[in-house]
């Protein structure tokens, strides 16, 4: 079975679904959303993306670099938000607010960047489980 | 300033940019020695109050007494720049000694990051900064010493270092915690109680804890710097690289011990118990391992031997402590560390030229090996005592210091002249013989780099520069300033000759009667190194004993984790609801026997509309739930699962948790998606009732949930009277801008929390890797368990 219809198709919804959890992810202090639910959206997408492939499993191996490359880059984002106030004599993980007003997320702070954290390490590790499911399912 | 240095080129030589890792040992050589020059001008311009860093220190964990607080008195000042001198010349060495090898990552970072913890050691002021410090140094030079953990043999012997400086470090966090509470006790605040500083000031003598903190203190040092019965360990290092050798294990890390009883002195130093202890100890060791020098052949040994032997020494005359001791003590310390690096960077070169370090087939080296043998032999003569070195001057106060005891001490006399023939034959052997003696067939192959033989000439030379002019010496360190010691004044004033005076006549001529002995035993070794050897060897070592029972240890944990670990999730399972179903179902007992459960909380609401939904809600969830049990079809049970999922989100949404709802939908979806995918491809479950255990099995699994339910019914936030719900609805929008509170809860309120979860995340996929990996590993796992 070859699905051709299907497969054209699923790069339009993964997209889709790659919006929608950047707007929930970004919205995500004032309404329904944030980080968590953003990258669980987000790794949706990336499974619908897998399907327009013939191979589904070469995409999570070929994801794996850019989800290390997440994970350091989550966690430096911690370690930013952790020690940055430190610096400024105050408490460790002490929010910071700018009045730069961002379209969806409303102020930006270094709340913000530390639910970016949390939303690239979500990914980086969903990525992980399903290229480690994936690749042992080839082998075996 | 000097840590954030050697910081930032521990993370610079963690970079596997190849160029860099070859030049990283010339960038930190010269960085070492500015930073050393910067700490000399510094001490003299401002004296040591302005060095001490950011004032009170920068916070840490303050409720428990840690800051980040450097100290900087002359104890610290000038072991810091022994540590920094050395470090110029280990690293210059060690760059010629790696120079046509691929560079090796981990070692370039392990004796960086030892440098850096050796610093910290030295100049913190907070005991557990010291501590995780002291630590620090144990781990780099476990490192450094199991570098070829190909062989067995460096396996084991690192493994054996490693235990007994780790343990000594056990025993030195609880003396310095015992010391702090003892602190508090007596009045001192907390950011006093854990400095050194202000600790040291204490009334000791008066207080009946103090000899048990001492005890803890003394083992600490013992173990750290190999005194008896833990003198073993040293030799046992010497499969780390030369370089290591001569920094670690001759100049620096071996004295950290010896630095932790140097600190404790202005406190303790008065007790009885101190000299009672650290003489018979000092000199034990000192004897001990002088005559276990003289029974070995390889050469690195011998030297390991000799800088236990004076490690010994200088324990010794810490625990004598009287200012010309103290005296004697400092001297030694920088003499010591000048000739021991050099004269092991000269066996390393030796080791690389000829390919052998046995002492025995070493002779006549002087031909092929010119300038080390010119370093070798400055050297060794510093080593052996003789005039004009800077190690005769300190082998003088050393013999001065007892002598002034009077009579009594003639028994010490008596071993320390022992020691130094014995010392004096050693050295003379490495240091002559191997160069100048009858050549045994063996040359110089290889040519060296030009900074191995320069490295330890520059060393040599400057122990016989400050014999001749000891004045030099009173330059860089002795300065009237930087002479307060452990409290006291310790003028550093040096002099070759002192005079006609009976104390200094007396050490001269042990001195020589040293020279002649150990002379003697030079020319007789061949007739008599047979026989000794074979004596020693007939003598079981404490090394042989710890062996054995870490062998014993270890198989008889290799058991209990054979039994505790199946290799079986379900078994796993078992045992994790077991132990918290006997904690959790003592807790629910006891609060079931105190009668402090409301039962009223398991009335139904009234409202019939809600009372309805919940109930077939929840009635379905349970019977989806259960029938999971008896089907054994993956992907249907995956099916079901994905429904009690979703009556979950329904419930969650009921009670308006849209964040909830919303993430349990999201994740049901990605299971429900992952599943029909590439479920169809997972085996089938076993069915449960197979198992032959299945019904033990399911009560621990019924009473498990049950013990749950009560305990969440039961859990802390119903009994305390503050609150959080409230405080979260009333400061989201106001102090966190934030209407979506349960958003706000997770990043900023309890941003922590989330940290540690989103970890959890993490080390699950880590899980999952390991999991599918393990695999094709249990091979090589089940190998390496019949070993």
């Amino acid at each position: 079975m070859n699905p051709v219809l299907l497969r054209a198709l699923m790069p339009f919804i993964s997209g889709f679904f790659w919006m929608l959890s950047f707007f929930l992810f970004l919205r995500g202090h004032n309404e329904p959303g944030g980080g968590f639910i953003g990258a669980l959206c987000f790794c949706l997408g990336l499974l619908a993306f897998s399907f327009s492939r013939k191979q589904p499993t070469e995409l999570f191996i070929r994801a794996r670099p850019y989800a290390r490359l997440g994970v350091l880059g989550g966690l430096s984002l911690f370690l930013l938000t952790l020690g940055l106030p430190l610096l400024f004599s105050g408490e460790p993980l002490q929010a910071f607010w700018s009045n730069l007003q961002l379209p969806v997320a409303g102020k930006l702070s270094s709340v913000l960047l530390f639910d970016t954290g949390v939303y690239l390490i979500v990914i980086s590790a969903i990525v992980f489980i399903f290229c480690e499911v994936f690749a042992g399912e080839e082998h075996d | 300033m000097i840590l954030t240095a050697f910081g930032g080129l521990f993370l610079l030589s963690l970079v596997g940019w190849r160029p860099l890792q070859l030049q990283i040992y010339r960038i930190a050589g010269l960085l070492s020695a500015f930073l050393g020059i910067f700490l000399w001008l510094r001490g003299d311009k401002m004296g040591l109050d302005a060095f001490s860093g950011f004032g009170q220190g920068l916070e840490i964990l303050p409720q428990m007494g840690v800051w980040l607080k450097m100290n900087g008195d002359s104890l610290s000042w000038s072991f810091g720049l022994l540590i920094l001198a050395i470090a110029t010349c280990v690293f210059f060495y060690a760059h010629g000694y790696t120079l046509g090898q691929s560079p090796q990552r981990r070692f370039h970072s392990s004796l960086i990051l030892f440098t850096l913890a050796m610093l910290g050691l030295v100049f913190s002021d907070n005991i557990f900064c010291f501590f995780v410090f002291w630590e620090l140094t144990t781990l780099s030079s476990y490192l450094l010493i199991s570098l070829k953990d190909k062989d067995a043999e460096v396996r084991e012997s690192s493994r054996i270092v490693f235990f007994t400086t780790l343990s000594g470090g056990f025993f030195l966090l609880a003396a310095l915690i015992w010391a702090q509470q003892v602190a508090l006790a007596s009045g001192y605040n907390l950011y006093e109680a854990s400095h050194f500083s202000s600790l040291m000031k204490i009334d000791w003598l008066g207080n009946s804890q103090t000899p048990f903190i001492f005890i803890l203190i003394l083992i600490a040092a013992a173990s750290k710097s190999a005194q008896f019965p833990f003198h073993f360990w040293l030799p046992q290092a010497m499969s780390a690289p030369t370089p290591v050798s001569s920094f670690l294990h001759s100049a620096t890390m071996v004295k950290a011990g010896i630095f932790l009883l140097a600190r404790f002195y202005p406190g303790f130093g008065m007790l009885d118990l101190w000299s009672a202890t650290l003489i018979p100890l000092g000199i034990s060791t000192g004897l001990i391992s002088a005559l276990l020098a003289a029974s070995e052949k390889d050469l690195k040994k011998i030297l390991a031997w000799t800088t236990v032997s004076v490690l010994g020494t200088l324990t010794f005359l810490l625990g004598l402590g009287t200012p010309l001791a103290l005296k004697a003590f400092i001297i030694l310390l920088f003499a010591h560390a000048l000739y021991k690096a050099s004269l092991f960077q000269i066996a390393g070169n030796i080791e690389k030229s000829c390919g052998t370090r046995d002492l025995d087939q070493l002779g006549g080296l002087y031909s092929s090996l010119k300038w080390t043998g010119l370093a070798a032999s400055l050297a060794a003569l510093s080593a052996a005592g003789a005039p004009p070195f800077f190690g005769f001057i300190g082998k003088e106060l050393v013999l001065k210091s007892v002598i002034e005891r009077g009579n009594a001490e003639l028994i010490l006399l008596l071993i320390l002249t022992m020691m130094n023939c014995l010392l004096f034959a050693m050295t003379i052997l490495v240091g002559f013989r191997a160069f100048w003696g009858r050549s045994m067939g063996i040359k110089g192959k290889k040519s060296l780099a030009f900074s191995m033989s320069f490295a330890p000439l520059v060393l040599a030379v400057a122990g016989l520069a400050i014999g001749l002019a000891p004045a030099f010496f009173e330059l860089v360190i002795g300065r009237p300033t930087h002479s307060e010691f452990f409290g006291i004044i310790i003028p550093l004033k040096l002099s070759l000759w002192h005079g006609v005076e009976s104390t200094a006549l007396i050490a001269l001529g042990l001195s020589f009667f040293a020279f002649i002995v150990g002379g003697l035993l030079v020319f007789n070794f061949d007739r008599w190194k047979k026989s000794y050897r074979r004596f020693f060897q007939r003598i079981p070592d404490s090394r042989a004993v710890l062996s054995s029972f870490l062998n014993t240890l270890h198989s008889i944990f290799w058991r209990l984790s054979q039994i505790q670990l199946q290799r079986s999730l379900s078994s796993y399972m078992l045992y994790m609801a077991s132990f918290l179903l006997i904690i959790f179902g003592s807790v629910a007992i006891k609060i079931y026997a105190d009668k402090t459960f409301d039962f009223a909380l398991f009335q139904l609401s009234g409202n019939l509309e809600t009372d309805t939904f919940l109930s077939i809600l929840l009635i379905a969830t349970c019977l989806a739930a259960t029938s999971i049990i008896f089907i054994y079809r993956f992907i249907v049970a995956a099916i079901i699962l994905g429904l009690v999922g979703a009556s979950l989100a329904v419930l969650f949404a009921w009670f308006g948790a849209a964040d909830l709802a919303f993430t349990q939908i999201l994740a049901e979806l990605l299971i429900a998606v992952f599943v029909a995918t590439f479920g169809f491809k997972l085996k089938d479950l076993p069915t449960f009732f197979k198992d032959g255990i299945w019904f033990p099995r399911m009560l621990l699994a019924i009473c498990f949930g049950i013990c749950l339910f009560f305990l969440t019914l039961i859990g802390p936030p119903l009994e305390t009277e503050f609150i959080a719900r409230d405080f979260y609805l009333l400061n989201a929008l106001d102090s966190a801008f934030g209407r979506n509170v349960v958003n706000v809860i997770l990043v900023d309120f309890r941003a922590l929390d989330t940290l540690n979860e989103v970890i959890v995340v993490l080390i699950a996929a880590i899980g999952v890797t390991a999991l599918r990996r393990s695999k094709s590993k249990s091979l090589r796992l089940k190998r390496g368990a019949e070993q």
